[in-house]
């Protein structure tokens, strides 16, 4: 059995449970509140959200940076921390590595050194060390930097060296806060997908923190969206993308944002309508028979993500005149603002064939991809 | 134009006039010092000497040779001292917060801002008490009281400002206990703080008249200010003496100051 296996409580399964997790700053601001999360052996799981939303927090907590007021930590079956029990392990008995927003490298100690700190501190023979430090840089590819000073390196290979040291101990559970976002962008999309291929080959279950949905997106194996202190949602990154269980998640997952028109939901016979400001929006008979089945609400918002608002030449059912405000080329894709009654949204098309700015189009919602929102409670109703 | 021109030269023309005020009484130091007794009594402090002569400040030395000692031997037991605590105290006040320990360290720096002639006669009956009164050992321990807060002041400030955070968590969470924290990471961060603090108290100690003063008898004991204050004759004052005397006591803290005065100048400023 290895170092890294026996700092997890002995037991090899390196699974991670939070409990009703609950902490509050000065008595009174709530950092997170009742939180509950599983995270599975081997699992790379991304905690989501605003800043301010508590997924720090949460992160200190495990790490045992923080001490927290109620809840339960468990790595496998060694409860790490329990205010009820008066259990607290503080983080040098914890054995889960940690990569910072600003890396912490120590820059008064040779790359090398910064990599062998947490080695040389559990006695580790020099031997042992050497080659897990270079295996380490290796694999990286940080090796011909080993005898330099952290002050003249690039973010980049900062960034690299603060993923060394949390590796060399091997350990089963990575904690990561933000280490992507004092990258250039560029940069930040070849490092998530080789972090992300790290993490695969080593198999360490990881929580990584970060407010940028496209990184959650790209690097999850589940997502957990954060919002006040809570989990808004956990699940796979498609999941969260097509089926959003609230306002929240809808409006947080997916670059440009859901367009989301309110509205007043009305039944009509057997039919539901959604009275928007600008269009009559009835639903066919098979869906107002699913909303109907679901507690309805009379004040609704609707929402449409933007590759389902489609532009057409003609008139149609469901159809709207709105006008062209801006066409914004990316490369592949045109986000194309339009705008109604005072109000803007997107639609992404392929092409745009004659469309200019200033046109008045045709637009009309894919009608398999339309999601209803309670207005009050924000709960999704289909 | 021309106003700037003008604004400028009056500027200058005050600086000017501000150096020389300030610098006029190290000048009539230096041109008294060499001057014969006769000299001094004939002559006004500013002019310069008719006949420079060097024998006064060979004289003066004779006197300080002792108290010189011992107020290095102050200045090194005080700096290190205080530095050391001071470091290890704005450490764990910066790094390890805990309840009450703003009001707590607000506490340790509060003593700095009591005036000492407050302090003068319960501090000599302590010393007293603890029977160190009359001998350095008594000047030590008070040097130390006072610097401690102070290093523990200049340290916590630099601590809180120049080193993450992050870089004590990550070493925590990499297996590091708080000493160790310290000596590996901390410690050889802080050459800045400890030549910042180590001048404070340099100067201060160095230039302590008072508890001097007062803490010390007999003349084998005494720092070099009381010492110098003592050339003075009872019966004639000789002034060219004392001026040396005073010469021979700033001596160091106008080099320190020369030279490393921007350490100094950021220790006050609390950066």
């Amino acid at each position: 059995m290895d170092i890294a296996a026996r700092n997890v409580g002995g037991s090899l399964v390196a699974n991670l449970t939070i409990k009703g997790l609950t902490k509050k700053y000065n008595n009174e601001t709530i950092g997170v509140e009742g939180l509950n999360l599983e995270v599975e052996d081997k699992e790379f799981l991304v905690l989501v959200g605003p800043s301010g939303c508590g997924k720090t927090t949460v992160l200190n907590s495990i790490a045992g940076l923080i001490e927290v007021n109620e809840g339960e930590i468990w790595f496998g079956d060694e409860l790490v921390s329990s205010p009820k029990q008066n259990i607290f392990k503080i983080p040098q008995e914890r054995g889960v590595a940690m990569v910072f927003q600003d890396y912490a490298i120590y820059p008064h100690m040779t790359v090398y050194s910064n990599m062998s700190f947490p080695l040389e501190i559990r006695k580790i023979d020099r031997k042992e060390i050497e080659k897990r430090v270079k295996k380490a840089a290796h694999l990286l590819g940080i090796g011909h930097l080993l005898d330099r000073r952290p002050k003249a390196l690039s973010g980049g290979q900062r960034q690299r060296i603060a993923i060394g040291r949390a590796i060399v101990r091997n350990p089963k559970i990575f904690l990561m806060d933000e280490p992507l976002a004092n990258l250039d962008a560029k940069l930040r999309v070849s490092a998530r997908v080789e972090l992300k291929k790290l993490q695969k080959e080593l198999g360490v279950t990881t929580v990584f923190v970060t407010h940028d949905q496209i990184e959650a997106m790209t690097m999850g194996d589940r997502i957990a969206i954060m919002n006040k202190g809570c989990v808004e949602q956990i699940g796979t990154p498609v999941g969260l993308y097509h089926k959003p269980k609230n306002l929240f998640v809808a409006g947080f997952i997916g670059s440009p944002a859901m367009n989301m028109f309110e509205g007043k939901l009305i039944k009509k016979e057997d039919i539901m309508e959604v009275h928007l400001k600008f269009l009559l929006y009835k639903f066919s008979p098979k869906m107002s028979a699913a909303i109907i089945k679901n507690k309805h609400s009379s004040q609704v918002i609707l929402g449409v993500r933007p590759e389902d608002v489609l532009i057409n030449k003609k008139q149609q059912e469901n159809s709207f005149q709105a006008k062209i405000i801006r066409i914004e080329p990316i490369g592949k894709e045109y986000n194309i603002h339009l705008e109604i009654n005072g109000s803007t949204f997107i639609s992404i098309q392929s092409s745009i064939n004659d469309l200019e700015e200033e046109n008045i189009v045709w637009i009309s919602f894919n009608k398999e991809k339309i999601y209803l929102f309670n207005l009050e409670s924000g709960e999704i109703l289909f | 134009m021309q106003t700037i021109k003008l604004t400028r030269i009056i500027l200058y023309v005050l600086l000017i006039l501000f150096i020389l005020l300030s610098l006029l009484p190290l000048w009539g130091c230096i041109v008294t010092a060499l001057k014969s007794s006769k000299e001094v009594i004939l002559t006004t402090p500013v002019t310069l000497p008719l006949h420079p002569t060097m024998a006064k400040i060979m004289e003066a030395i004779e006197y300080l040779r002792r108290p010189l000692m011992n107020s290095l031997i102050l200045v090194a037991s005080g700096v290190m001292i205080s530095t050391f605590f001071g470091s290890i105290i704005g450490y764990v006040f910066s790094k390890y917060k805990f309840r009450g320990s703003t009001i707590l360290f607000i506490l340790v720096i509060l003593s700095l801002y009591i005036p000492p002639q407050v302090q003068l006669i319960p501090m000599v009956q302590t010393i007293s008490k603890v029977g160190l009164f009359g001998n350095l050992g008594s000047l030590v321990l008070l040097y130390m009281l006072f610097g401690i807060p102070m290093c523990s002041f200049v340290f916590k400030t630099f601590y809180d400002d120049e080193i993450p955070d992050s870089y004590i968590n990550a070493a925590k969470v990499d297996g590091a206990n708080i000493w160790t924290i310290y000596r590996r990471i901390v410690l050889p961060l802080s050459v800045l703080p400890f030549v910042v603090a180590a001048l404070l108290q340099v100067v201060v100690i160095w230039n302590d008249f008072i508890w001097g003063l007062v803490l010390t008898s007999g003349k084998t004991n005494l720092p070099v200010t009381v010492a110098m204050a003592n050339l003075k004759g009872s019966f004639v004052a000789e002034w060219n003496l004392q001026m040396a005397g005073a010469l021979w006591v700033a001596l160091p803290t106008l080099i320190i100051f020369i030279f490393l005065g921007k350490y100094i100048i950021r220790g006050y400023s609390g950066t």
